[in-house]
């Protein structure tokens, strides 16, 4: 199978889904002519044009709230939200307009929109530009976050998230935007709420997101040297949650380390975790464990912003602790 | 007819009210728009106008009272002389007076019924609570496992799944092992059953071995101090290597004494006769065991025992009853 980048992999799925659908169109700042910084959307406003490949000002409340309008009136905008970190500029366009409009409205009015947007630190870009907020969204009822972590997983993520007829909010590492996987040339779509099982276990189960999916992975190979056979989890989208793949997992593993590049507190792994706990918990031979990014800014120095999230060695190290019973070690 | 007048809503999200005073008393005239009263809520305090023409009959709240909204406080009639429709007063939430501390229930006397499922300290105390993770206390519980066996070997806390691996290769009986024996021992003289044994080669042509005599001995000894229905004897004859069980040989004739093989022994005799050895006792055996030694014509008669198994008084009356017949062997037979 071919192999192709994650930006190559969501700029196939957004080109697709244009040609499939007019009604789509996609805004944002520096989409069309620059292609995003990213490079991202490089040549769409070419194919589409730029009625369909919208330019803004820096003025993302106001772009926004026109999105969450498009979409109760019949089109099916994409948001392109440069960095995750302008979420906080949106929240009420988002939270309080396109997340509850459904509702509010009786059932009346449909909110087809995608925001995509992206996550991840250690790219040397400070502490407004590096941050992961994705727990903010996955908080709010009425809006679907999902986290690819791969170009395949992207493209089939994206291309459902563009079907969908609430509001989804998509997540992209920022990192991984040159990283290649193999993704096929014909059509696919990965359904939400259903969880990949990225790697067979049978002694601890690794639940990461996005960026920490990698992460999981390595952590899965160092553990292999020890003999650890480690079970890694990709939830794919945190709202809706595949609950089962994952309690099912840790019923036969009895133990999980939940990985994600959210700040650690009050976060998406304290949620799954919590999960867990709830509904698997005579199945625990340990406690289930939180590792996120630590609860500081992200670092502008590189020696700084390496050590806030988590890394293979890390998980590892936790894992090794978490099957010799040293259960005061805390990652 | 008359008006019901009650305590308003004010703001949006006000519960009660606080009547601060009345402007009107009962019997006075009230027209629309006149000041009935003030109502203070956590904002303001507001003058309430009345909403009816008439007299004012009834007050049914205090100044001072704070007044759930919805409640009717006064009544406005046509008439000065309207009955009053009743005389209760509503229950104001508290007067707003200054709170008195809450009541100190003194500790010396705890109120048995107040909280006394709080007071009841835990099934199993904090102290003596073993860490165990819920899968393990979860697998122990449907495997019958005793995870204080695990504390007495020592291992260390939280017990997890693989501790359990630990905890199976306990044996059961270790625990008992571990705890003391006891002995004692009786001489008695060799002659009596000397004696018999050789009366008996004479009158029986199958002869019973003298370890079935004594087999019977201390199954007799044994009977009073057991629950069991069956009792089975083993001679060991560490001289000769031989090992033999004997089913209840107290209730059946010496010459047709039954062996049984490979039972669980209710008691062991060692019959170290012709043998240098005088003692004999196997670590983890649970059953009591009597050594029977000759040292000249004399029978050093020595049960060792665990409490638990046999009471002193029993192994006493055990240990008698044996030395008994092995001087009076006539006795046994009758």
């Amino acid at each position: 199978m071919r192999e192709i980048t994650l930006s190559q992999a969501v700029n196939e799925a957004i080109s697709e889904e244009l040609r499939r659908d007019p009604t789509i169109f996609l805004m944002g700042e520096d989409v069309a002519e620059a292609g995003t910084p990213f490079k991202v959307l490089s040549g769409l406003v070419e194919e589409f044009g730029p009625e369909r490949i919208i330019d803004t000002p820096i003025s993302e409340p106001g772009f926004m709230g026109l999105a969450v309008g498009a979409a109760m009136t019949g089109s099916r905008p994409i948001v392109d939200l440069m960095f995750g970190d302008f979420l906080f500029l949106i929240m009420d366009q988002l939270c309080n307009q396109a997340a509850k409009t459904h509702y509010m409205s009786g059932g009346k009015l449909n909110v087809p929109l995608v925001v995509r947007t992206n996550l991840g630190a250690t790219r040397r870009s400070a502490a407004q530009h590096s941050q992961s907020l994705h727990a903010l969204v996955a908080h709010i009822p009425g809006l679907k976050v999902a986290l690819p972590s791969s170009a395949y997983e992207a493209k089939g993520l994206m291309k459902t998230a563009i079907r969908d007829n609430n509001p989804v909010i998509i997540f992209e590492d920022k990192l991984m935007y040159n990283d290649k996987a193999p993704v096929p040339e014909e059509e696919y779509l990965i359904p939400f709420g259903e969880a990949n099982i990225l790697r067979e276990g049978k002694d601890i189960t690794l639940v990461a997101t996005s960026s920490m999916v990698q992460v999981a992975q390595q952590a899965a190979e160092l553990l292999a040297a020890d003999n650890i056979s480690a079970e890694v989890i990709d939830p794919r989208t945190i709202v809706p949650l595949d609950e089962e793949t994952i309690l099912n997992s840790v019923r036969k593993t009895s133990r999980a380390i939940v990985i994600d590049e959210g700040h650690q507190s009050y976060g998406i792994t304290g949620e799954i975790a919590s999960r867990i706990n709830e509904k698997a918990f005579f199945h625990l031979d340990a406690p289930v464990r939180r590792m996120g990014a630590m609860d500081v800014p992200v670092p502008f120095s590189p020696a700084l912003e390496d050590l806030t999230v988590p890394t293979p060695e890390t998980v590892a190290k936790q894992a090794r602790a978490d099957l010799a019973g040293d259960f005061n070690y805390v990652a | 007819m008359s008006h019901e007048v009650i305590m308003p809503a004010l703001g949006m999200a006000q519960d009660t009210g606080l009547l601060v005073v009345w402007h009107k008393a009962v019997g006075d005239k009230v027209s629309v728009g006149d000041i009935l009263m003030e109502v203070e809520t956590d904002k303001s305090t507001m003058e309430v106008e009345a909403a009816a023409n008439g007299y004012v009959t009834e007050l049914r709240a205090d100044e001072g009272s704070e007044i759930p909204v919805g409640q009717v406080i006064a009544i406005i009639s046509e008439t000065a002389d309207a009955q009053p429709q009743t005389t209760q007063k509503p229950e104001p939430i508290k007067k707003v007076e200054p709170a008195l501390p809450e009541p100190v229930i003194p500790v010396t006397e705890p109120n048995p019924t107040a909280k006394s499922s709080e007071l009841k300290p835990p099934a199993s105390s904090v102290g003596d609570r073993i860490l165990v993770t819920p899968k393990a206390r979860r697998l122990a519980a449907e495997q019958g496992l005793d995870l204080s066996k695990l504390v007495a070997a020592g291992v260390p806390q939280p017990y997890r799944i693989a501790d359990l691996d630990t905890l199976k290769t306990i044996p059961a009986s270790n625990v008992a092992a571990q705890s003391a024996t006891s002995h004692i021992t009786a001489r008695v003289s060799t002659a009596a059953f000397t004696r018999f044994s050789e009366w008996l080669s004479d009158e029986v042509e199958e002869l019973a071995p003298a370890s079935a005599m004594w087999a019977a001995f201390a199954a007799a000894g044994l009977r009073s101090a057991s629950n069991s229905e069956h009792l089975t004897i083993r001679i060991t004859h560490p001289a000769s290597g031989t090992i033999t069980d004997f089913r209840d040989p107290d209730k059946k004739r010496l010459s047709t004494l039954q062996i049984e093989e490979n039972s669980e022994p209710d008691l062991v005799l060692h019959d170290l006769t012709g043998s240098r050895i005088v003692n004999v006792q196997y670590a983890g055996q649970e059953c009591p065991s009597l050594n029977v030694v000759q040292e000249g014509d004399i029978y050093e008669l020595t049960l060792t025992f665990l409490e638990a198994r046999l009471s002193v008084q029993d192994a006493f009356a055990l240990l008698e009853s044996f030395a008994e017949r092995m001087e009076e062997p006539l006795r046994h037979l009758l």
